[in-house]
């Protein structure tokens, strides 16, 4: 009865078990996306925004009723880096969640200024483990960075 | 003896001299043009169209094949008064578009209905000896309650000489069909 009561304080005192959960585990960027039609068919209207030069940041939400799961993520948004005019490949892929329930149907703000557009998660509550969200940033010289760190360049080297 | 094999020789020779109606070349004598029976093949003798086509269900595409799909265009109808169901087609850049050997890609085509989560049928079309050109030469349409996508090579393009369209179909009861072979319905 004893050991009870203290479980039961216990409880009381560090409020419903939430994982200290790593971005990794919640928020997750497949850069090599296999899309199927079926996904293309339940995408929002995708956005664009340019990054000064030739250089422009997109986001194609999929609707919050309808987003694809595989493996018990969803996915929020195909998100692009890319060159205007240029065959040359875009960068980006499908951004997945483990809680979809805090996004709504514009899970990102994607803004610009003349020389870079950058895409921001807007979870409805800071995600645990993961307070500053998913963020992807293009500049005008073609640079990709992922959460503020450097990933690649547009259709060159770094 | 001799004189045979002479007045052949001398008919062999001017046969080679004459200058080619078709080839003309270099240092030819410019000819005006000369009335022709026919311009080609007529239009029956041409190979069909739609079997310069095919539809894959079950090929993703990556994100590069994303970016190169141009907006969705869509055309709809009511089913059963209620349902309303939507063929939508996304064209690959006339310029800039996927390939599997001698099949390149030309669009992507689904169809669904509008409640959330609704079953979707579709596929990647591909084209082989085509040339579909940089307008997308195709046509959405609804005929007698029933969807239609309407694929048409351009034929000024002589290596895309062919008669007839590659059509993609939505009937009444949800199921596609493209060139007359069902690919799914939806439930």
């Amino acid at each position: 009865m004893r050991g009870l009561f203290i479980g039961l304080a216990i409880s009381a005192v560090a409020g419903p078990a939430v994982a200290a959960a790593a971005c990794g585990d919640v928020l997750r960027l497949d850069k090599a996306p296999a899309i199927k039609v079926e996904d293309v068919a339940r995408l929002g209207a995708e956005e664009f925004k340019d990054a000064g030069g030739d250089y422009y940041l997109s986001v194609a939400p999929f609707r919050s009723a309808e987003r694809p799961e595989r493996d018990g993520w969803r996915a929020l948004a195909i998100i692009k880096a890319g060159e205007r005019g240029l065959s040359v490949e875009d960068l980006g892929g499908i951004l997945w969640t483990k809680r979809p329930d805090q996004f709504g149907d514009k899970p990102l703000r994607l803004e610009a200024t003349a020389t870079k557009a950058r895409a921001t998660t807007m979870p409805r509550a800071p995600l645990a483990g993961c307070p500053k969200g998913f963020s992807i940033e293009i500049d005008s010289e073609g640079f990709v960075m992922i959460d503020g760190a450097k990933w690649k360049r547009v259709g060159g080297p770094w | 003896m001799v004189r045979p094999l002479l007045a052949l020789l001398a008919v062999l020779a001017l046969a080679g001299c004459k200058p080619s109606q078709n080839q003309g070349g270099m240092g030819a004598p410019a000819e005006a043009p000369q009335p022709q029976a026919s311009a080609g093949p007529s239009p029956a003798d041409l190979p069909e169209c739609r079997r310069r086509f095919r539809m894959v269900t079950d090929r993703p595409l990556s994100l590069d094949d994303f970016s190169n799909l141009a907006a969705a265009s869509s055309v709809s109808t009511v089913r059963m008064g209620t349902d309303r169901l939507t063929l939508s087609y996304r064209a690959f850049d006339y310029e800039d578009h996927p390939d599997d050997g001698a099949w390149n890609g030309v669009g992507v085509v689904y169809a669904r209905g509008d409640q959330a989560g609704a079953p979707v049928v579709g596929g990647v079309i591909w084209a082989s000896d085509v040339e579909i050109g940089s307008s997308g030469g195709y046509a959405l349409e609804l005929r007698a309650d029933e969807l239609y996508l309407t694929l048409t090579p351009n034929d000024a393009d002589p290596p895309a000489r062919c008669r007839g369209s590659y059509v993609v179909k939505l009937d009444t009861d949800g199921v596609l069909y493209a060139d007359g072979v069902k690919v799914g319905t939806l439930q």
